[in-house]
């Protein structure tokens, strides 16, 4: 399993998502969890 | 049983692959299992859709809503109405293209739910038998606070599966280390790790 952060884009955000946090959900071959900059802060 | 793992699902091929690892995650946490689909038209026209996912489940008490609305609108509704702990979604990744043609509800679930997404890969023959097999959880940092976030909690997680954390920074050339052993120390004080690994150290 994979943990990956995203930092928020501004409006963006959805288009913009991070370029390794992308990869990683399209091409892991293990399930990847992603924290977006709420999550994250929630989290801390 | 705790806080709730909510498992979006469609009706493609990858959606048991979807459930199936939200099912495994929720009982590896002793957390509660809630299954949403989303439909365009009236909620009556996912009927079919929960017989099978409480058919795969083996539970026909379990709970499966199916809501109406724009998908990734109407699940984001859903994180917040269940004060989600994990949401699980499937990748739907297409190979060397899967960056570009990764799903947009996915897309948009990651870069904006408030909780952890759980993205399920569609493409290669990720099994939940095999969960116990991998047994660690991996997290990438770079500098970022975000990321120092991710790695706190990457350890909680790795200690209520009773799996083992690593840790990854990764830098494009050597030169650049020097920093990343700042933020490695950083990372030690947050983690209580012990020393990080350096290659060839």
């Amino acid at each position: 399993m994979i943990v990956i952060t995203t930092r928020g884009l501004g409006g963006l955000r959805a288009a913009l998502l991070g370029s390794v946090a992308a990869e990683l959900m399209a091409a892991a071959s293990r399930p990847v969890v992603v924290l977006s900059e709420a999550a994250a802060a929630d989290a801390a | 049983m705790g806080a709730t793992v909510l498992c979006a699902v469609d009706d493609s091929g990858a959606a048991g692959r979807v459930l199936d690892t939200a099912c495994w995650l929720a009982d590896a946490l002793h957390e509660r299992l809630v299954v949403v689909h989303v439909v365009p038209g009236s909620a009556r026209d996912g009927d079919d859709l929960v017989a099978s996912v409480r058919a795969r489940l083996g539970d026909e008490q379990a709970e499966v809503r199916v809501v109406s609305g724009s998908p990734a609108e109407a699940v984001r509704d859903t994180v917040d109405e269940e004060d989600a702990a994990f949401l699980v979604v499937g990748s739907r990744g297409q190979g060397s293209l899967g960056a570009a043609v990764l799903g947009s509800v996915s897309r948009a679930l990651a870069a904006e739910a408030r909780c952890p997404v759980v993205v399920v890969p569609s493409v290669e023959p990720w099994a939940v038998a095999d969960g116990a097999a991998y047994a660690s959880v991996v997290c990438g940092v770079d500098g970022s606070d975000e990321a120092v976030a991710g790695a706190v909690f990457a350890d909680r997680l790795a200690k209520r599966l009773g799996w083992r954390l690593v840790v990854v920074h990764a830098r494009q050339n050597v030169r650049a280390m020097a920093s990343g052993v700042v933020g490695q120390a950083r990372l030690r004080r947050c983690l209580s790790l012990s020393p990080i690994a350096r290659p060839g150290g």
